[in-house]
Order: C-alpha cells, then structure tokens, then sequence
C-alpha cells in the first residue's frame, strides 16, 4: 500500500484552485492541508478518501453559494440546472425502457472503441511518443553500404573520427560497442552481465545524466581490455545490489578485475543500438576510438549541428565518402562507400511501421462500421419517436428543449459506450502485452492509464456527433404536423430505408476489407511457421565466455570448448553437443567477402557471405543435413587447419554445374587463407526466416576464436539440464560466467511474432467488424420489416405460407448483398499493395482469400438478415392488423 | 480604509454563526481556522462541516461581525497564509445581544417543572 500522503492529492487542489472563490482559497486549501497534516500525524488512514470527501463538500458548499443570493443569474443558473436534472432523469427513464435499444447502441460504441483504444495506445508509445533522450528528433544513427554490405548500422572506428571531423555538420558524433558478455564476481558465485562500451561524450550528447555518482571522463578511458570505471544500469542497481547508493565509489570485479562503479544511471534508460528493440544492458564502460579501419562493428548515433537537416547532413556526407575511398585503398578497395543517417526514432520503427500501419487502418474501418452502425441504430429509432416529438412541439414545447433532449440521451450513451470501450482497450492491452512480449519497441513502456481513457473519451465524443446531431437535424427540419398526420402506415418512408441500407452496404464492404486482411494474414502467418529452416531449432543453447588471458592461443581455447562440449556430452540424455560463434536468428552475425579466383585482391566488391566459427558437432547437434563431404575433426579445429564447409547455395554459386565440390578452394576477405572445401551442407534461414539472406560459411573455431554459443540436443525436458551444465562448466574452470540459457526455439518465435501478433490483432478486428456489422444488418432489417408488418400481414391473411414470406424479405438483403461485396472486394484489392511487405507466400491480391472474405461477409450479413425475417413470417395477420 | 460603522444586526444570529463568534472569542489571537473548527469539535457532539464554518464566516464577515487579517504563508499549510479572525465591536453587541435573549428567555423557565 502506498504511504499516507502529507498533501491533498493534487487533482482535489487544483480543482479547489480553480473553483474557490479567490478570497477563500488560502483559508481553505491551507486549511484542509493542515487538517491532513494532523490526521497523518495522527496515525489516522483513508487520508485520501478523507481529503476527496472534504473537496467534494467544499466545492459544493462554496462554489455554489458564490452567487449572490437573489441574483437573476443565480435563478438562471438554477433553472438551467433544474432542467438539466429533468432532463437527464427524463433520458435516463426512457433509455431503461428502451433497454435492448441502448444496450444496443452501448456494445456498438463498446466493442468500436476498445481496440481502437488499446491500439491508439501502442501506436502513441511506438510511433509518436519522442524517445527519452534530450532534444531527441536531432539525435539520428549512422548506416553505411559499402560494397555489398547495405544498410549496416556499424561504422568502423577511423569513420567515426572522419564524421567527428567534419565542419559544422554535427553538435556530437559517439559510437558504441556490440554488446558482450561479463561475469561479475560475488561472493560466492559467478553472474554474466551484459554490457556495452560507449564514448565518453555518449551520455552528455543524449542529455542522459547518471541519478547517482558521475558521468564518464576522459580520464576514465584506459588502454586495456578490462575498464576501471563502470556505469551501472537502475534496474541492475536495484536487483543485484539492493539499490545500494553505497556502491557509488565502490570496486566490483568485473571479469577478474577491480573496476569502480562511478554511477548509476536513470530509470528506464535504454540505449539505441540500430536494433528495433533496444537490449536491456547491465553494465556501460568507456571506450575511445581508434583510426582503426578493418572492422565495422560501432553503432554511432549523431546529434545534428544547430540549423542542420538530415537532408542537408546526407546532401554533404557523398562527397567524405569519396575522399575516404581514395585516402585509404587499403581499407576500401575502391568499393563504393555512402553514409546514410536518419532520425533515431523513425530508425527503430521502420520495421514495425508497416504493422502498426496496417493495424492502424484496421482499427479505423473497424471504427467507421461502429460510428455507420450506431447511426443507423439512432436514425432508425429516431423515427419512431417523430411522433412524440411532433407531440411536444405541438403542445409547446421549445426547439431548444428537444435538442436538449437528443444531445443529453446521446451523451449518455456515448460516456458508457466510451467507459466499455476503455474497459475492453484495457483488457485487450493487457491481452496483447502478455501474448506478445518485447516485439515492438518500447514494448515496455506501453501502459494502460489516463491515455486510454483519454482516447476513448474522445472518440465517445466522435460518437457523440454522430449518435446526436445527425438525428437532431434529422428531427428539427421535421413539420410536426406532418408526423402527427402520419399513421404508422408512412413510418417506413423510402428515403429513411434508402440511407439505412446504404449504411448497411458501407458496412458489408468494409468487412469485406477487413476480413481479407485477416485471412491474408493467418495465411502468412501459416506459410511462415511452415518454411524449411534447414536446422531443428529444439536444442538449448547457453553462451560461454573464458578468460583470453588464461587461454591465450587459439589451441588453448578450442582445447577448453572442446572439453566442454565433451564433458557435456556425459551428461545424462544429452544427445549431441556443438558450438558456434553467431546462432541462427539471433540476430547478429559477421559477414565475409569469398571469391573462387585465387588471383583477386579480397574486397569489399567481392560477393559476401555469413561467416560462422563453430566448435566440431554443431551441424549433428542442430540436424543440419550434410550434402556431401563431412564436418570439421578435431585435430583441424586445435590446429586450425585451413578448411571451411560451405552451404549448397555458394557451392552452387561459386562452382555451378559442378557435382562434387570437396577440395575446392575459395578465397576470403579479412586476411584469412584460402580455404579448402571439406563439406557442404543444407542452408539454414540464419537472418530472415522468410528468404535467404546471404550464403553461408563455416570455419573451425581455431581459425578465428571467438565466445562460442554452445547447441546441446537432448532427449526430456531441456531445462533440468541447465543446473547440470552449469556445475560441469565451472569444473572445467573457464574463469567467467555461463549466460542466456534459451531454446532455440525462442529465436524461432521472436523472428515471426510480429507477424504472430499483428495477425492476431486484425483477426480480432475482423471478428468485431463481423459481428458488428451482422448486429447492423440485424437492426436495419428488423426496422424494415417492423414498418412493412402491414403488408406482410396482408399477404399472410391472403395465404402466403411463412417460407415464401422469408424468401421475399430476404430478397432485400440480398440486394444490398449484390451492390456491397463487389465494392468491399474492390477496395481490398486496391489497399492490398500498400500492405505487400506484410504478406508472405501468398499473392499480393489472392482471389482464394478475397472470395473467403466476401464469404464471410456475406454469412454474418445474412444471419443478420435470417433472424428478424423468420420472427416477420410468422406474424398472426389478426394481431398486426389490429394495432393499425 | 475607514471600517464599516458598527450597527445593531437586522437579523439575529444564526445558530452556528453564534457558535463560531463564540469559538472566535474563546480563541482569542489565536482565531484561525483549523483551530476554530477544533474548538467547536470539542464543544459539539454533532459532526462541524467544513463548508458551513466557512460559509458563517464569510457572512459574518460580510455583515461586519468580524475582521480579518492574513498571516505568513506556512510550510504546514502547503505555502498557504494563515487567515486570523477577530470579533468586530459589532459582533460582539450581537453575541451579548443573542445571550441576553436566550437569558431572558430562560428566565423563569424549569425543564424539570413541565
């Protein structure tokens, strides 16, 4: 429970500052706050209710009273007041006597509102709320193309320091590291922590201010593998040390070092690393850059010069591009070298912008059926009461008094409409955040509060015109006489029925739409989960990293990766054990150039491949199928022979035509020898599941060692390995910390969830646009009929059967039918385009899937239609012609 | 500025508009409000709404059967000033007034005897 408060809560003062007379305000609202203060001190509980109670009454007291006594403006306001009341309790009497009506108009309102709130509320955290840096919209990152490599979010370090040096262009210009792993030493065991190395002017130029301690120095950078200085994460502060402000200035060890936490940083930070989803990173050491130029692995974000544009920054950076490319043949090989920077903000959404797009649009139809819906409800209604309303205004009843009335019963029910919708938003959000965890980014940050209800009080107001005014001007063009005249036989004029069908129609067609997305969707979703992965990705995978100051030569730790891929493989039910340097759809990678002419110069215009290090039994462990040859011994591992094992797309890129490519050389980038073809085995969809990116290719570990993930494939329950494994790693002494015990399966989901989820949230809509516009249907034919229950009558009296009835009555639907779902259907053939990136292994406009839709609507509509015409049929002709 | 003249009430006081003077007196300097709605708490068995001291003292004020003057703002009060309440020659007469009423009425009166 929170702590008693020591003031009133803040909404009760201002409310009491802007309604008390000014003379009394001090007295008052000092009063009051001394009062709590007394009842704190007190020891006294429900403050908060006590101050609310105190607040209502006052306000009631004072500011009602504040008029003078016998003013003319006081008898006004009373009278106003009065007939505000009477109105409301005249509203409110009649909408519970017409209780299917409102409850009608109310789930209308409802069910259009709630997902349109629950979406609004992700797409304003995603997409339009700034990031929590300062001055964020001048903050941009850095992607680069060079050669074959596009759109790569790491500069190399002596580019860093080229962008730094330009005139003018940028205010800041800092880099940060790939994340990696450390292992923190307790007292009595090891924990990795991730962390990430940033420049020392990272911080200050995103306006980030440590809540606790200093930012980083110059000072603090050191030339050494290990830092001495630390920045901590709140959220790590908080669970690893207790929030301890003590350990500001203390030394931790930090992969076998002392290093000093020198601050912790606010809550909530997260720093942008060219990823959709910024990682949560524990620890932040600093780093300079160097005029190194062989590796470009440094995200760099950039704040623009005061007066710069992004537009004028990309206009000017061609001609650096240029000159760097001749400075440094070397580095470049003369490839074509183009800086690309964009805001920060549109970097991270442009992934997800085509879903929240498409949900967008989703919500707006879904939206738009509600609002054409609930009008049509009122309309219809409305007549009806043309009479009573022709009543009123014959025995004197003012015009005024009558939209009084209207506006008042419109109110009323577009405030529950609003209060359901932001009870099903919220449901829904909550919903959705616990089916879809960390896809979007910021995902965290989305909550559920005074936004929803501040949407849905909005659209309760869009509702509001629709529901009230359309019907008011409707009602006040209207000569009372006319209706009075006017028996029940006129009722169903056809202009009314005209405009009603037409609202109805709209409706078909816009479920058509949706309903077309949605199975495009499921479609795609399907054909996604059915792709060949060319791996089994049920195999549990933890990173290791070791000490490469214990284990300095790359034998002396492929011998400890193997020894622990042995000791693993004793364990009990485990079936194969191997490693690799970057798992499939993890998301990171490294790239390398590879040529089959043994004369060329490696460069950044050669062809590219995903290159992979890997410890001997991975290709068992994750069943990826060998074509031809075999994989890696271990002797070629510890003695980093020169052999790699391609996948079938560069065998049949770089030997075409040729059967048996094993011996085969090829030659690679980044100074590694020529290698020669051991085996070939099946592509693995490493990056994107939906289409190969890249070739692929793999080397023993000795011959580029790196932190291996290890793939252990076993038989039972994956996770009571991980207590077993642990133990085994430790005995083997590595020195640091085994860490991210997952399944494989995990990256497997994450690559399709936003699909997952965006394909979940249209079929909701397309299931409210359903049912929504089935309830239309219902609503518009049952009035029809209800008009015409005198000629149904009749022709019930003169023999026709019930079945006969239904078939005449159906007719109109069917009509209506007729007209819509070719242009619901058009439509969505038309939008589909928009929305082809979202598709996959389906056509951009399949006809299977837009017949579906138009199935669907049609169903929903004629259930609509059945029910009212079945209860029509069976009408005793006695009964209806008697109430004439 | 020149203080409204002091004049005998038109209207007798009202019931709570007596107790509040009365509180007022009893306080002396230190009439303020939270002490003034304490002193009639501790005199008064029936719950004292907040808003219907305030509304006696904005009336007798208007009436000129009491003075006001601001205080420093406290830290206690939220930064708000202190109001202080003294009673007017006026409102006095008409304290003694009620009193002398309910006295004469009283006069020759038994509970016990009816």
């Amino acid at each position: 429970m929170s702590p008693e408060p020591r003031q009133p809560p803040a909404a009760a003062l201002w409310l009491l500052d802007r309604l008390l007379p000014a003379a009394e305000r001090d007295l008052v609202i000092g009063d009051v706050t001394e009062m709590l203060a007394d009842r704190v001190e007190a020891g006294r509980t429900f403050n908060r209710a006590w101050c609310w109670v105190q607040t209502a009454a006052l306000l009631l007291g004072l500011s009602a009273s504040r008029v003078p006594i016998d003013s003319a403006q006081r008898r006004f306001v009373m009278r106003l007041g009065g007939r505000v009341t009477m109105t409301l309790k005249q509203s409110v009497r009649r909408l519970r006597y017409e209780w299917r009506y409102a409850l009608g108009v109310v789930i209308i309102l409802g069910v259009g509102i709630g997902p349109a709130t629950a979406m609004l509320s992700i797409v304003q955290r995603v997409l339009l709320q700034p990031l929590a840096y300062q001055d964020p919209d001048r903050l941009g990152i850095v992607r680069i193309n060079l050669g074959q490599i596009q759109n790569h979010p790491g500069l190399s370090p002596g580019e860093v320091i080229d962008l730094r040096h330009t005139q003018g262009l940028f205010a800041g210009v800092e880099a940060e590291n790939r994340r990696y792993e450390v292992t923190l030493k307790t007292d009595d065991a090891l924990v990795s922590l991730s962390a990430v190395s940033i420049t020392t002017g990272m911080l200050p130029m995103l306006g980030v201010v440590p809540v606790l301690g200093r930012p980083f120095t110059e000072g603090d950078v050191k030339d050494q593998p290990q830092p001495d200085a630390v920045l901590m994460d709140y959220g790590t502060w908080r669970s690893r040390f207790g929030a301890d402000p003590g350990l500001v200035g203390r030394r931790i060890v930090l992969n076998g070092h002392p290093a000093e936490v020198v601050g912790i940083l606010p809550e909530g930070f997260r720093l942008v690393t060219g990823r959709a989803v910024p990682e949560p990173i524990d620890i932040y050491t600093p780093m300079r850059v160097t005029s190194w130029r062989n590796f470009w692995g440094f995200p760099t974000l950039v704040r623009l010069a005061p007066g710069e544009t992004f537009d004028r920054v990309n206009a000017t950076l061609p001609g650096l591009a240029t000159s760097l490319v001749k400075a440094y043949p070397d580095a470049y090989s003369g490839a074509r070298l183009q800086f690309l920077i964009s805001p920060l903000k549109d970097d991270m959404v442009k992934t997800t912008r085509p879903a929240l797009d498409a949900a967008i649009v989703g919500v707006l139809l879904l939206l738009a059926i509600a609002m054409a819906n609930a009008t049509a409800l009122v309309i219809a209604r409305l007549r009806t009461r043309e009479r009573d309303f022709a009543v009123r205004l014959a025995v004197g009843a003012g015009r005024g008094s009558l939209v009084g009335d209207v506006f008042m019963e419109s109110a009323l029910l577009s405030t529950c409409g609003a209060l359901l919708g932001a009870a099903l938003g919220a449901l829904g959000l909550e919903a959705a955040r616990r089916l879809v965890p960390h896809t979007l980014p910021r995902w965290d940050d989305i909550t559920l509060g005074l936004d929803v209800v501040a949407y849905a009080a909005t659209l309760a107001l869009v509702g509001l015109f629709t529901c009230g005014l359309l019907p008011l001007w409707k009602a006040s063009r209207h000569v009372p006489w006319h209706a009075l005249q006017s028996g029940s036989i006129r009722s169903g004029q056809a202009d009314s029925a005209l405009s009603r069908l037409l609202l109805a129609g709209a409706q078909i067609a816009l479920t058509v739409i949706l309903a077309f997305g949605a199975i495009q969707l499921v479609r795609s979703a399907t054909r996604l989960s059915e792709v060949d992965l060319g791996f089994d990705p049920n195999v549990l995978t933890f990173r290791t990293s070791i000490d490469f100051q214990k284990f300095k030569t790359p034998a002396e730790s492929t011998a400890l990766f193997e020894r622990i891929r042995d000791r693993l493989r004793t364990l009990p039910g485990v079936e194969a054990v191997g490693g690799i340097s970057h798992l499939p759809l993890s998301g990171s990678v490294l790239t390398d150039a590879w040529t089959t002419d043994l004369s060329a110069q490696p460069g950044w215009n050669l062809a590219t491949a995903n290159y992979y290090a890997t410890v001997p039994g991975y290709f068992a462990s994750m069943k990826i199928p060998f074509l031809q040859g075999r994989d890696f011994s271990d002797v070629e591992d510890r003695t980093a022979q020169h052999v790699i094992i391609v996948d079938e797309s560069l065998a049949r890129a770089a030997f075409p035509g040729v059967a048996d490519v094993r011996g085969r050389i090829v030659r690679l980038g980044w100074g590694l020898p020529d290698s020669r073809i051991v085996g070939v085995v099946g592509h693995v969809r490493g990056i994107e599941i939906a289409r190969e990116v890249r070739p692929q290719i793999y080397a023993p570990m000795g011959l580029f060692t790196q932190n291996p993930n290890f793939t252990v494939r076993a038989s039972g329950d994956p996770a009571r390995l991980i207590g077993p494994i642990q133990t085994a790693v430790k005995e083997l002494d590595t020195g640091r910390a085994v860490a991210g015990f997952a399944m494989l399966t995990d990256n497997v989901a994450a690559a399709t969830s936003t699909l997952r989820s965006i394909t979940g949230l249209v079929s909701i809509l397309a299931a409210s646009a359903g049912l929504l516009s089935a309830m239309g249907l219902y609503a518009v034919i049952a009035y029809l009929l209800h008009s015409r229950r005198r000629a149904t009558a009749i022709r019930s009296a003169l023999g026709a059967t019930p079945s006969q009835l239904v078939r005449l009555h159906m007719g109109t639907s069917l009509r209506v039918l007729f007209v819509a779902l070719p242009i619901g259907i058009g439509l969505a053939a038309a939008g589909a385009p928009l929305f082809a990136s979202l598709v996959f292994g389906v056509a951009t406009r399949d006809p299977a899937s837009l017949t579906a839709a138009a199935a669907i609507a049609a169903v929903a509509s004629l259930a609509g239609t059945y029910l009212p015409v079945r209860r029509a049929a069976a009408i005793d002709p006695v009964l209806a012609l008697r109430s004439e | 500025m020149p203080r409204p003249p002091a004049r005998t009430p038109q209207v007798p006081l009202g019931d709570i508009e007596q107790r509040v003077l009365l509180a007022i007196l009893r306080l002396g300097s230190d009439a303020s409000g939270v002490p003034i709605v304490r002193e009639l708490r501790r005199h008064t068995r029936r719950p004292i709404l907040l808003p219907s001291v305030y509304l006696a003292l904005r009336r007798l004020e208007a009436k000129g059967l009491l003075r006001s003057r601001l205080g420093e703002p406290e830290a206690r009060r939220g930064g708000r000033a202190r109001r202080h309440f003294a009673l007017e020659p006026a409102g006095k007469a008409a304290l003694r007034e009620a009193h002398q009423t309910l006295l004469s009425l009283w006069r020759g009166v038994s509970l016990d005897e009816s």
